[in-house]
């Protein structure tokens, strides 16, 4: 190529200002480069001395900032296909005192504000190929980092990811970013020497993994006395390096879009980034293409990939915001439930305030068989999302105790299994405490009799006379069950005693019960205990049930869908 | 939290009214928004270098209080003040998800300086901890198939207008698999002279398979 000799001046000249800058780096480190590549051999000699010194390839950072761009481009292209050829293995061996020069790597175990630091240091080292020190171990915003020294280091620390639990039996995935120097490392240098660590660090690099990463690193304002100069050095840094990240083989992805573009720009894009999730999701934010043209590429995880270091918190139970509301409320509910259930809900308007309001809504989420029994609560379902007409929308809105006490007596007789509920507390005043109950409850009469449901009630309360809770808005919300959550719900709020010999079923009894097993995904014999302990069901339903109307579809023999037909002689 | 103190405070005073189900009452009508068109502004910077900025949801200002003694003084009836709360909730319920899904960085703008978050039972409070947490969540993409909301009653708000609303649906976090959700949001308006900025005050979140995850 035309251009070759013209790189050979170049890295000549650079490599010269590269040996004056850092003829102070004494310590000897060994590469793993292979001269396989003619073009290098025509190089100079004391390039390859140079190696011997520093980290990794030869890059030109430092080529005069007022280099176009472009022209910069076009002759990398040929030092492309001389590294490409080359593969180097990266090998950094420290052996160098700390606060002198070197590799650093940012350690990052998310949510690991969690972790004892001593513990999660051993847990660490322990399933560590190589000893580790850690630098600056310290917490921020919800992990757990420090930093390490060494490449090698890191990339085995990295390999410790997702290796190691917590005492959870949680999986701790561990981060590395090539990114950052320690606070006490930073001080200790001076700002050129500084300037040249961000290179090193982007040298180091493995650049196939991470290619925009290392251009849009945090510009660590602190990394100079002087933020602007800082920013601005590391930039410089970073802007040299942009094309040779680039040209790891990646060229063809960046059609279209101008690198140069993103240099030029230098505030706002460094100083605006506090930490590397920021970043990362800033970077992704601004720039969805490059995710798109760097997803393949990555062996690792991708950019978008690099997410996975963030893990949704563990899902917990009830919370209450102290033991005394824990207990009011507790108490109230099972109040309200206990005249809910009962049959007779107009106790229930001693609950409510006059003007309180009321609204009901319900999703389909479950499944066929969830839908035939929701569909008698359709016509009060009260979903804005769907539902645009305003007059409807003030409608379905009940207001006033004594209009919600007749709506709610007009719902079939229900049993809540109290023993299973969920209550999350999530605001509480001095004049009003709010809180929503996630549980089951069961028709106990009706079409859908025994027929399971999920509900999520929202009360907005106030205190209320002789220490009661007082409802000013009353939101329910009603699904149908998973299998899974109907097995947990045990319904005790009505125990009978129930004996181990099972009373002879009628064909009626057996095919409601088939029909409850089949639409609460309840084993035979678990549906037939559950109803067995609410017996006076059967009494009212069986006379009442010709044939008897379960909430499984029936098939046009008269059947019930899914359900084995009852051979006329078996044991249940 | 503040503590609960039971309080025994008077109710309000029984109207006269007849109390079926077409009735309509008069009910506090200094609270809502006025019966003309509520003109919701959403006011967002468009994807930039700049840092995020204004993430709000606003609307019309909310008229100054009138004077409730007489019942047939107010032109304006419950019904109308539904729709209002309604439609606020509608419009915050978009941009809220929306920024939760593109934008999160922004995600704190809707909440107060004091706003609290219980996401399956873990509790989250103060804005500077609702970054933390949401910096940290997966990057999710959600799907609102319910919404309902309701006005709610100034006894408990001390005449802070508020709105609650419930939302559910499903939601995929990166990285793990698709929930059903349920969510509810107390909505507090803070009125200017010259609009309304709708906040979030209070916010729970659960999946609904909570238990098995």
């Amino acid at each position: 190529m035309g251009h070759s000799d013209q790189v050979v001046r170049r890295r000549a000249r650079c490599l010269d200002m590269y040996q004056r800058r850092f003829s102070n780096v004494s310590q000897p480190v060994s590469l793993g480069m292979h001269s396989s590549s003619h073009q290098q051999q025509d190089g100079d000699a004391a390039m390859q001395g140079a190696h011997m010194e520093s980290p990794v390839r030869y890059t030109p950072y430092a080529i005069s900032p007022f280099h176009r761009r472009g022209s910069f481009l076009k002759q990398d292209q040929t030092h492309v296909n001389m590294e490409r050829e080359q593969k180097p293995q990266r090998r950094v061996e420290v052996n160098r005192p700390h606060g002198t020069l070197g590799s650093w790597f940012k350690i990052t175990i998310p949510f690991g504000i969690k972790y004892d630091e001593k513990w999660l240091l051993n847990l660490i080292q322990n399933k560590c190929s190589v000893s580790f020190i850690p630098v600056e171990f310290h917490y921020e915003k919800m992990n757990a980092t420090f930093y390490v020294e060494n490449a090698s280091i890191a990339s085995a620390l990295k390999n410790v990811s997702g290796k190691i639990w917590d005492e959870d039996n949680e999986k701790i995935s561990i981060f590395v970013c090539p990114d950052g120097i320690p606070h006490s490392v930073q001080r200790e240098l001076k700002p050129e020497k500084v300037e040249q660590l961000a290179v090193n660090q982007q040298q180091a690099l493995d650049i196939q993994k991470l290619p925009i990463y290392s251009d849009f690193m945090t510009c660590d304002t602190k990394m100079a006395p002087n933020p602007r100069k800082g920013v601005a050095a590391s930039l410089h840094a970073h802007e040299e390096n942009i094309p040779k990240v680039m040209s790891s083989g990646e060229m063809d992805k960046w059609k279209g879009i101008e690198p140069g573009e993103k240099c030029v720009d230098r505030s706002p894009v460094c100083t605006t980034f506090l930490n590397n999730s920021s970043n990362i999701n800033s970077i992704l934010e601004l720039f969805p293409k490059l995710l798109c043209l760097d997803g393949q590429q990555s062996p690792g995880p991708t950019l978008c990939g690099l997410e996975a270091h963030k893990r949704l918190p563990t899902c917990k139970g009830s919370f209450f915001g102290s033991e005394m509301l824990k207990n009011l409320v507790l108490q109230f509910l099972q109040q309200y439930y206990l005249i809910y259930d009962s049959g007779d809900r107009r106790g229930l308007l001693g609950a409510y305030h006059n003007e309180a309001c009321f609204s009901l809504s319900i999703s389909f989420n479950h499944g066929d068989s969830a839908l035939s029994i929701l569909f008698k609560y359709f016509k009060d379902n009260r979903n804005i999302k769907m539902l645009q007409d305003p007059y409807l929308r003030g409608q379905l809105l009940k207001h006033t105790k004594r209009d919600i006490v007749d709506f709610l007596s007009a719902l079939p007789k229900t049993q809540h299994d109290l023993s299973s509920i969920l209550v999350d507390m999530w605001y509480q005043t001095e004049w009003m405490l709010c809180f929503s109950v996630n549980g089951v409850f069961k028709e106990v009469e009706g079409q859908s009799q025994g027929s399971v449901l999920a509900f999520t009630r929202t009360f907005i309360t106030t205190p209320g006379s002789s220490s009661s809770l007082c409802i000013l808005n009353d939101e329910l919300f009603l699904r149908g069950t998973s299998h899974q959550r109907t097995q947990s719900a045990l319904f005790t709020l009505v125990p009978t005693p129930f004996s181990s010999s099972m009373p002879a079923f009628s064909q009626e009894q057996k095919k409601m019960v088939k029909g409850f097993s089949a639409q609460s995904g309840m084993n035979f014999q678990c549906s037939q205990k559950c109803l067995h302990n609410n017996q006076q069901d059967y009494s009212r339903a069986v006379p009442v049930l010709a044939p008897p109307k379960v909430c499984v579809p029936m098939t046009e023999s008269g059947d019930l869908a899914g359900a084995e037909k009852p051979k006329p002689n078996s044991q249940s | 939290m503040q503590k609960f103190h039971a309080k025994l405070s008077s109710p309000p005073p029984l109207t006269q009214l007849s109390l079926s189900s077409t009735s309509t009452l008069p009910y506090f009508p200094a609270l809502f928004p006025t019966p003309t068109a509520t003109r919701i502004a959403i006011k967002e910077i468009r994807p930039s270098r700049e840092r995020w900025t204004h993430q709000e949801v606003v609307t019309s200002p909310l008229p100054k209080p009138v004077a409730t003694s007489s019942l047939m003084a107010s032109s304006v009836d419950f019904k109308t003040y539904v729709d209002q709360a309604c439609r606020a909730a509608e419009e915050f319920v978009n941009i809220y998800y929306e920024t939760m899904d593109k934008r999160r960085r922004a995600l704190t703008r809707l909440y107060l300086d004091k706003a609290t978050l219980i996401w399956n039972g873990n509790v989250v409070s103060g804005l500077d901890a609702l970054n933390n947490f949401f910096d940290a969540l997966p990057s999710s993409e959600f799907q609102v198939n319910m919404l309902d909301c309701q006005p709610v009653h100034e006894q408990a708000t001390q005449s802070q207008t508020t709105v609650l609303v419930v939302t559910s649906g499903t939601v995929k976090f990166d990285g793990n698999k698709q929930h059903y959700f349920n969510q509810n949001f107390l909505l507090t308006a803070q009125s200017t002279p010259n609009n309304t900025v709708w906040k979030i005050a209070s916010d729970c979140f659960r999946f609904q398979d909570w238990a098995s995850t």
